[in-house]
């Protein structure tokens, strides 16, 4: 099942569609520019110690990381909100 | 999302990408990214609640009840994303 990457694919050939040239090759270099960068400094990978947070929640409510590891495996998902 | 009702899960704060920083997924935008996306009428400085023009790079990671990465999934480019079902059978695999 390829659900999600096929539907962010169409909306990036909708975008790249209208959007014009300039801002296409602006966003393109910038992400290469990201490619190189994440190869000289890799994230954290498989093997690694996840980093110890505590850190709000969407009701103020502070969540240590230990706390939740205690009840067992943690699927993380970093990204993008909007505050 | 949020006020749709109650996740099933914690939708976490990272104020300042503090955690993003020590997971090494930082993306400083360059300047002319910033002035696009001002033109898009994305201004982060709004959404972020501070002006550094920093997002994370999108990442999905499993943890077992250790603290140890088994699975990552970085990708430079955001408009690629794992599977859900990629990331739930590396955490069935624990």
């Amino acid at each position: 099942m390829a659900g999600l990457q096929q539907k962010l694919d169409a909306i990036r050939a909708r975008f790249v569609k209208k959007a014009p040239a300039e801002a296409i090759e602006t966003m393109h270099r910038a992400t290469q520019q990201l490619v190189e960068e994440l190869a000289r400094a890799p994230g954290l990978g498989v093997g690694d110690p996840m980093p110890s947070f505590r850190l709000p929640d969407q009701d103020g409510t502070l969540v240590d990381s230990n706390d939740l590891l205690a009840r067992g495996p943690l699927v993380l998902s970093m990204y993008r909100g909007h505050w | 999302m949020v006020e749709a009702g109650k996740l099933p899960f914690h939708m976490l704060r990272d104020q300042g990408n503090a955690l993003a920083a020590r997971f090494n997924i930082l993306n400083h935008l360059p300047g002319d990214l910033k002035q696009l996306y001002l033109g898009f009428g994305i201004d982060l400085e709004a959404s972020n609640g501070e002006d550094s023009w920093t997002l994370p790079v999108p990442g999905s990671y499993v943890v077992d009840s250790n603290g140890t990465i088994r699975y990552a999934s970085v990708d430079a480019d955001y408009t690629k994303r794992p599977e859900p079902d990629e990331t739930l059978a590396a955490l069935e695999s624990l």
